[in-house]
């Protein structure tokens, strides 16, 4: 059955709420609203206001709240309504969550879900259209999931729910409205996985979250041009799945990484530094990177649109690679 | 700095020159790219140049000495100049690329890389392996019985008809002469790549000699993969074909033919160039032979032979004798596929090129 990801998010909480009795989910808007992005519409109605909970503005709050619940023995979900916010509780996530389990000597486990829209491209400002995952990736004790797709919208929450460490959830503001297809029942399903996506012989292209219809729509174009590019959709940005990637690159020997955060000290560069520093003999050219470019997001369309990789600049960047 | 200034390689298949005409003395200040010396080669005078800057301090050959390519001719002193290429230059090749080199024994030092920035990548190593396989076949002992076998089907199997034609070419010398002043030595016309134009043009008129004979049918071709004989000092010799031929300019075929030569000599022939040409041309004429009359090269289907260029007694309209440029042009053609009626004409086509030399192409 086709679903889109919005739904799939609705139905993957609802699950979850209903599966874990000490769960609860706060953030602000997700009750009354049913949430800035329609993800927790009618909860409140089927579960109450004891597990939907209406924040007030302030993450650091209420992050701090659900980092004190886990720490209690709940099974808190916490919802940033998009990740430019969420620098205001970086400190109660990277201070305290991503840490306590070491700094309790393994004693205090933090089975803590935190969910966040993250990404550009609707005209929101400068200020609402950041793509920070690439930073919250780069801290020890936290795990950070990308859903790209529909199947893992739906599924990926529910796998982070029997995590007892943190894991961070970042959905993207383009594919709320996406349809796919989605199995009722998974035979195999490891959100710390990266996937192929498509599989080919000539490039490598590892990618994640909002620019993977992009990417695939690139490996389509490319197709037509002759030329069989296989896409890696990282999934899991923390712990990287060095092994798929790996693989691939040592089959294809040439690689593009396209990653919505800016270029500097970005994922993207810390993907390339793995691939340089275990795949270099495979390796028949550089790693290239095709990022945002290094501007605060501007408001007008053709601006933002000059901003973040489109399918064409892929495309060219493709081309340039293989010619 | 003293800078050994060696007797350059004006073709693949030069292995001397004569020294006709010094430019430059004792004492002279040299620019880049000025032109030192004038030498004859099998071929032809050709200017050489200078590809460094510096003093003459000393022209160690005289005029008239015959010398091989390498040795060296004058030293020059270079002022301040590194002089890169006696210093072992960083040769850039991919990682993947010298890895597939170590794992095949090929030393990648002796390749030439096609990459962006002209690095060796694997594509370059693999078409390297490729043309090694290519070399063993065609090399030595391997490559006589390949001509015995290939030659031997031919005459027994293909009913060859001969034809010959005198073509003056008085004035294809003259416009090649005109059409080559001021050019740069590399870029200059040779005359047989005018005579492969030529029968090029006259090919696309008279397509029943252009393909492939199988299975006692004849095949057109559409493309022109033009093949010509390329003989080897150790003896023997291959048909590589240019790929192509008709689409291509003088400029294009000019420079595929100096490309071709130098790679058959190298061992770096691609298999398609040694299989799938659809005509051939043997030019025997700069060894002073003044016909030839070949033996086709199957599966195709037609040949020209091409002889020595020469000056002879020409009878003019006014029945007046003078001394004028020409050749003898043969056809050796398969009687299965055409008659010798077409092949006069196909001889008479080429004639009609070879003397409106501004409308080659």
């Amino acid at each position: 059955m086709k679903i889109t990801y919005r739904e799939a998010l609705n139905l993957s909480l609802k699950d979850c709420l209903n599966l874990h009795p000490n769960s609860f989910l706060i953030g602000e808007d997700v009750g009354a609203y049913g949430g800035t992005y329609a993800v927790s519409k009618n909860l409140l109605k089927e579960f109450g206001s004891d597990k939907i909970i209406d924040a007030p503005l302030s993450e650091v709050g209420f992050t701090g709240l659900g980092i004190g619940a886990a720490m209690g023995g709940m099974k808190p979900i916490v919802e940033i309504m998009t990740i430019n916010f969420a620098l205001l509780a970086f400190d109660q996530i990277i201070n305290t969550a991503a840490i306590v389990n070491f700094m309790s000597g393994g004693q205090i486990h933090l089975p803590l879900i935190i969910r966040m829209t993250s990404g550009g491209g609707r005209q929101l400002g400068a200020q609402h259209s950041n793509s920070f995952e690439g930073w919250l990736a780069h801290i020890p004790g936290l795990k950070i999931l990308a859903p790209a797709t529909v199947e893992d919208a739906r599924y990926m929450l529910i796998y982070a729910m029997n995590e007892t460490s943190p894991v961070i959830i970042i959905e993207h503001a383009l594919l709320f409205n996406i349809s796919e297809e989605c199995p009722d029942v998974l035979q195999e399903f490891n959100p710390f996985h990266a996937q192929l996506k498509n599989v080919g012989k000539d490039l490598t292209l590892i990618t994640y979250g909002g620019m993977l219809p992009r990417c695939m729509q690139a490996c389509a174009e490319m197709k037509k041009k002759g030329f069989e590019i296989e896409v890696i959709d990282l999934r899991c940005l923390r712990p990287l799945d060095n092994k798929t990637i790996f693989s691939s690159v040592k089959k294809n020997h040439r690689v593009l990484i396209v990653d919505e955060g800016w270029r500097s000290g970005s994922l993207a560069a810390e993907i390339s530094s793995r691939i340089t520093e275990n795949c270099f003999y495979d390796l028949d050219a550089p790693v290239y990177r095709l990022c945002r470019k290094e501007f605060p997001i501007p408001y007008p369309r053709h601006l933002e649109e000059a901003i973040i990789p489109r399918f064409e600049d892929i495309v060219i960047k493709l081309e340039e690679i293989l010619k | 700095m003293n800078y050994n200034l060696p007797m350059p390689s004006l073709g693949a298949d030069m292995d001397e020159g004569k020294i006709v005409e010094w430019k430059i003395k004792t004492g002279d200040s040299v620019k880049k790219n000025q032109i030192i010396a004038s030498v004859e080669t099998t071929k032809s005078v050709i200017d050489i140049e200078s590809f460094r800057e510096g003093v003459v301090m000393n022209l160690l050959k005289s005029v008239g000495d015959v010398v091989h390519v390498g040795e060296t001719i004058a030293i020059f002193d270079i002022l301040g100049e590194e002089i890169l290429d006696q210093k072992e230059q960083r040769i850039k090749v991919s990682p993947a690329a010298k890895k597939m080199c170590e794992d095949n024994h090929i030393d990648f030092k002796q390749m030439i890389g096609t990459g962006k920035e002209g690095e060796i990548t694997l594509q370059d190593v693999e078409n390297k392996l490729q043309s090694t396989k290519v070399e063993k076949i065609f090399s030595g002992k391997n490559l006589r019985q390949a001509i015995a076998s290939l030659m031997s089907r031919s005459k027994k199997e293909v009913p060859h008809y001969y034809l010959k034609k005198r073509i003056h070419l008085d004035l294809l010398m003259k416009w090649q002469d005109e059409t080559n002043r001021n050019v740069d030595p590399s870029r200059r016309l040779l005359t047989p790549v005018l005579l492969m134009k030529a029968v090029i043009n006259s090919l696309k008129k008279y397509p029943e000699m252009n393909g492939i004979y199988k299975d006692e049918n004849f095949a057109f071709s559409t493309n022109i993969h033009l093949g010509f004989a390329i003989a080897f000092k150790e003896g023997g010799v291959l048909v590589p074909a240019i790929l192509d031929a008709d689409a291509m300019s003088i400029l294009e075929l000019n420079a595929a033919v100096l490309d071709l030569i130098t790679r058959a000599r190298d061992g770096h022939l691609k298999s398609r160039e040694l299989s799938e040409g659809t005509f051939t041309i043997t030019n025997i004429g700069d060894l002073g032979s003044d016909e030839v009359f070949g033996i086709i090269f199957p599966p195709q289907v037609a040949l020209i032979g091409i002889g020595h260029i020469r000056k002879e007694p020409i009878i003019d309209s006014q029945d007046l004798v003078r001394a004028g440029f020409v050749v003898d042009i043969t056809l050796s053609a398969d009687h299965r596929v055409s008659d010798g009626i077409l092949g006069a004409k196909f001889l008479n086509e080429i004639d009609k090129n070879l003397n409106s030399p501004s409308s080659l192409g």
